[in-house]
């Protein structure tokens, strides 16, 4: 398997990646509408419920397909990687959880769930590669 | 687990690349099983074994405490 991929696969890749881009940001901002929407009905609300939830499927699409057309060495350093960044979110939820207990942060204070979530994944995944990379 | 890769690789005079494209996966991939770091599935221990033109016994091994 080759480092680089054709023109024409890196063209595909990129525009799935803008669609993904685009319905993840329409996600948000049709959620946010709805926010800030008064008087939107019940099912308004579960519209942009369903809507925002699903708007992370096209990447997660992505990320599947490139996990598909790898190998199983690429495979198995992802699936530990996705563990270990697993582990180190379920321990940075806890630590913020108690940094609000002890007031060190504020009590409303909340980051992102799903950039975290994708910055730990990566990291996650690096971590799995430089210790295949690294181990004796 | 040991593994004759590396011996079996110079006799044919091919570099992890080649064996690699041969057997369908990444030259990391071929990096990793030749060195130990990563055990490969069975398919692709038969596939190994199968480029060589030997048996998977010849080319894979078992440690001591495996």
């Amino acid at each position: 398997m080759a480092k680089v991929i054709p023109l024409d696969r890196f063209l595909k890749l990129l525009v799935y990646c803008v669609i993904a881009m685009v319905c993840l940001g329409f996600g948000g901002v049709f959620s946010e509408h709805v926010r800030h929407t008064p008087d939107a009905s019940r099912w308004l609300r579960w519209l942009a419920v369903v809507i925002g939830t699903l708007s992370i499927l096209p990447w997660m699409a992505i990320v599947v397909g490139g996990l598909w057309l790898g190998d199983e060495y690429v495979r198995h350093v992802a699936l530990v990687g996705t563990a270990i960044a697993f582990g180190a979110n379920v321990v940075f939820d806890m630590a913020l959880a108690h940094m609000r207990n002890v007031r060190l942060v504020d009590a409303g204070a909340h980051l992102a769930v799903l950039p975290v979530a994708m910055a730990l994944w990566v990291l996650g995944v690096g971590a799995a590669a430089l210790y295949y990379r690294v181990r004796v | 687990m040991k593994n004759r890769l590396k011996v079996l690789r110079a006799e044919r005079n091919w570099s992890q690349l080649e064996l690699a494209m041969r057997v369908g996966v990444s030259r990391q991939a071929i990096n990793a099983v030749e060195t130990g770091k990563f055990d490969p599935s069975l398919p692709l221990a038969l596939k190994l074994a199968r480029v060589f033109d030997t048996s998977v016994e010849s080319v894979f091994e078992l440690e001591q405490g495996d």
